[in-house]
């Protein structure tokens, strides 16, 4: 007991890593044992693990195959709280040469431990229907049609192209690289790729083969095809691919010789000749993504995707695990997808996102999904909402950005039990608030405004009386102004209120003709004296008749000799009224009546 | 003239939902009990009658929001928050809004705080404010011209009114020229924004519900909206957006 207690400490004291390796577990298999000199095979790694990110196996050296890489799938589980993955790992291989061939251990290792897989034997067998390499002589193929071969037409050559010379950054390129030869090739040829940097590259497998006329000049043809994708804007070279194969040559054969029989044991009938054919380097220009429209969530993703989401259960309680998978599928470098942003999620606790890939290469275009798996736990209980998840991409058929958006997912959450929820609980910073969830505010259910605002707002629709403080200023404004006028031109002011005041006395004595008839006279002989004297700038009280006629004379030239003796009939009569009441008068015009009609003649004649 | 027949049927409207209300409840109990299309209904009358009411208008775009109808919501809450802007619960709940429609509240570039002050009072209030400093200012003027022996006193209130006029004149007016004379809503889901009043326009491009636009110009059935956010402006039919006017 003790001594279990004991190892199962020590077990425990032992590095992660080591125990981490010690779980790892790598298989290696082949679709077929054996395959013609014209197939492929087809090798699978399975890399497993209790551990999220596995290291990647490495292949043993293999010169007798062309080795493509082609894919790989990553799956993920999470089993009571405990992760385990498994990476699988596809390689296309196609065989050089005939006989047997061996596919060494394929290795992984981590923290420091080597994990490997056996050997396995693979039997390569010449294809059925062709000649095999090194039985025999081949000669030129004749054209199918029957045309002459042009005689330039070289034995071997090397072609590499691109099926677009413009893409944008990130957009596949699909480059093509034929080795066409009309002469038997001693061996499988080996291929060197291009040199390729500014790309990320992708290879397309398989290796397509077949018959083509060119030049008049019947060709069997192998092509290899990788798909590209410009990592930056700019100008891109394609180096030159290089194809190492081994033709017949011709050996003009002398039997007398003396060296032919060293020549016929050390090389047989037939001369082998090394060829090494490159082929011109391409140029590409991309363009760079327009900065215009770009989404605030763009990570770089071109080509055409959608985006799903799934949850695996909606009627969870509060405190048990949700997985969210978000997958994002279509075609374009789905490698180079960046990590998914997801939406806040107050409500839950969101734990590391993994993700995962699966690649595709129907008709030599990339594309497949990458998996993005996340496992939520809702906090508290009741309707809850994971919210639209967006994912944004440029299309370059469209020539802009498109942002793929999923449904909100909606969930029923049961209240959890107390370990769970408490659980929950302690993820919150104690003494602080642990935001949970996002909505608005609730009602207004008995909120008006202040009477401070309703009085504002009563004064702001006051409409036309907001015109009467400003009728109010200017009127005081002009009132002001005129006595500030009147008060310094004294003379002025007597000028304009002489008629005024004569008239006001005029009114006087209309009122006390009959009772005070001397008080009546005198006030109206005060009204002609004051409004000569207001009228003339002379002092009223020394005024005389003489003085008056001779100002009349030089302030009112328009009056002439029968307005002056008007007046001086007038002054002598009202002199004679308030001196003698009592005098006889004339059956006249009454004095008041003749006084107002020469007061009216003398305002219109005497100017200031 | 044309009045008092819109009172008479907004009177109507709130005689029918009183009745309404006795059997159903309250628009209030029908939010609590999440018939939110009924509690629409019965706030949208409410505020048929009490259009100044920023509490009818806040409770109404919850309604509208619950009930899934984001741009009338907006357009709800920024009557509200035109009429009563200090009230937290009005600005937090345009703001919610706006950002699931993918707008702030606050424009890029504008200090919170500031945007705040700016927004301290409403339209109605800055005018008021703005109102009673003018009265007090030629008040107090025609004082002191008529008091010459007491111009003095007078005068320093008579500056602080004016000052007082000066700067909450300015700030009505700031507000006036750097706001929108008429806003809108988009409500429906995906807006076709053309470049020209008419179906036979191309589409110029599309404006999500729920984004707050300006009116710029009329022509039948089409409005002529200009987005400040983008810079862009286009025509678009007049049912697709809902306009915010003075309440």
């Amino acid at each position: 007991m003790t001594t279990s207690l004991l190892l199962a400490a020590a077990l425990s004291l032992l590095p992660a890593p080591l125990r981490a390796a010690a779980d790892i577990m790598i298989r290696a298999g082949v679709d077929k044992t054996s395959v013609a000199l014209n197939d492929q095979i087809v090798l699978e790694v399975s890399v497993a693990g209790p551990s999220t990110s596995m290291p990647e196996p490495k292949l043993p050296s293999l010169p007798n195959f062309s080795v493509y890489s082609s894919a790989n799938s990553h799956n993920i589980s999470f089993i009571n709280g405990k992760v385990s993955s498994s990476i699988v790992y596809t390689y296309v291989l196609v065989p050089r040469f005939v006989g047997k061939a061996v596919i060494g251990p394929v290795a992984v290792t981590t923290g420091g431990t080597t994990v490997q897989t056996d050997p396995i034997e693979i039997e390569v067998v010449p294809p059925a229907g062709t000649r095999v390499p090194g039985q025999g002589p081949a000669s030129p193929r004749p054209s199918p049609s029957g045309a002459r071969p042009s005689p330039g037409a070289p034995d071997i050559f090397v072609m590499a192209d691109v099926d677009k010379k413009k893409p944008f950054v990130n957009e596949q390129v699909t480059l093509s690289v034929k080795f066409f030869t009309s002469v038997q090739l001693l061996g499988n040829p080996q291929y060197d790729t291009p040199k390729i940097s500014g790309f990320l590259a992708e290879d397309l497998p398989p290796e397509r083969h077949g018959n083509i006329e060119h030049h008049g000049r019947s060709y069997y043809y192998s092509e290899i095809k990788t798909a590209l994708f410009p990592a930056s804007a700019g100008k891109h070279v394609v180096g030159p691919a290089t194809v190492r194969a081994q033709i017949q040559r011709d050996v003009t054969i002398d039997p007398y010789a003396p060296d032919f029989f060293q020549r016929f044991f050390s090389q047989g009938l037939v001369g082998a000749e090394d060829k090494v054919l490159s082929s011109e380097p391409v140029e590409i220009r991309a363009d760079p993504l327009p900065s215009e429209g770009k989404p605030p969530d763009f990570t770089g993703a071109v080509g055409r995707f959608s985006v799903s989401a799934a949850i695996d259960r909606t009627e969870p309680k509060a405190g048990e695990a949700v997985n969210l998978t978000v997958t994002v599928q279509g075609t374009g470098n789905i490698k180079a997808l960046g990590d998914l942003k997801l939406p806040d999620m107050p409500s839950f606790r969101v734990y590391d996102t993994v993700s995962s890939l699966s690649l595709d290469r129907t008709k030599d275009v990339v594309n497949g999904s990458k998996v993005f798996k996340t496992v939520l736990v809702p906090k508290v209980s009741g309707p809850l909402t994971i919210p639209s998840i967006t994912f944004s991409y440029f299309d370059p058929s469209k020539r802009q950005y498109v942002q793929a958006s999923t449904p909100a997912l909606r969930l029923k959450v049961g209240e959890g039990d107390a370990a769970a929820s408490a659980a929950v609980a302690a993820s919150a910073p104690a003494g602080r608030l642990s935001a949970v969830s996002e909505d608005i505010r609730y009602l207004k259910l008995n909120a008006e405004s202040s009477a401070l605002s309703r009085l504002l707002e009563a004064v702001a629709s006051a409409g036309n009386a907001h015109t009467a403080p400003f009728l109010l200023f200017a009127a005081v404004l002009s009132m002001t102004m005129y006595q500030e006028r009147e008060a310094s031109d004294p003379k002025g002011k007597r000028f304009r209120g002489a008629l005024k005041a004569a008239r006001k006395r005029l009114t006087q004595a209309a009122a006390l003709k009959a009772e005070d008839p001397k008080r009546a006279s005198s006030l109206l002989s005060e009204a002609l004296t004051h409004y000569l004297g207001d009228k003339l700038d002379a002092p009223a009280s020394g005024l005389t008749l003489r003085r008056v006629i001779d100002l009349l004379a030089a302030k009112a030239p328009g009056l002439g000799s029968r307005e002056h003796d008007e007046v001086r009939e007038m002054w002598e009569e009202l002199d004679l009224l308030r001196f003698a009441p009592s005098a006889p008068r004339g059956k006249g015009a009454d004095p008041a009546e003749k006084l107002a009609s020469l007061l009216k003649i003398l305002e219109k004649a005497v100017r200031r | 003239m044309t009045r008092t027949p819109a009172l008479s049927a907004a009177g109507l409207s709130l005689l029918f939902w009183a009745a309404v209300c006795s059997a159903q409840g309250t628009p209030a109990e029908l939010y609590a009990a999440a018939d939110y299309s009924g509690a629409v209904a019965g706030y949208a009358a409410l505020v048929a009658d009490q259009p100044r009411s920023a509490s009818l208008h806040y409770n109404l775009g919850n309604s509208l929001f619950k009930d899934g109808q984001l741009g009338r919501a907006i357009a709800e809450y920024q009557r509200a928050f035109d009429l009563r802007p200090r009230d937290r619960d009005i600005r937090h709940n345009l703001g919610f809004a706006l950002k699931r429609a993918g707008e702030d509240l606050v424009p890029p570039g504008v200090p919170p705080f500031l945007h705040y002050l700016f927004h301290l009072l409403s339209g109605r209030e800055l005018a008021g404010l703005h109102w009673l400093a003018c009265w007090a200012t030629l008040i107090l003027a025609s004082a002191a011209l008529l008091r010459r022996s007491a111009a003095g006193a007078i005068g320093w209130w008579g500056a602080g009114a004016l000052a007082a006029w000066l700067f909450f004149g300015g700030w009505w007016g700031a507000r006036a020229a750097l706001e929108p004379s008429e806003r809108a809503v988009v409500i429906k889901a995906t807006a076709e924004i053309r470049s020209g009043p008419g179906d036979g326009f191309s589409v110029a491009f599309t404006a999500p519900e729920g984004r707050r636009v300006s009116v710029l110009s009329e022509n039948g059935r089409w409005l002529e909206i200009g987005l400040d956010l983008e810079g862009a402006k286009g025509w678009v039919l007049a049912d697709s957006v809902e306009r915010v006017g003075e309440p």
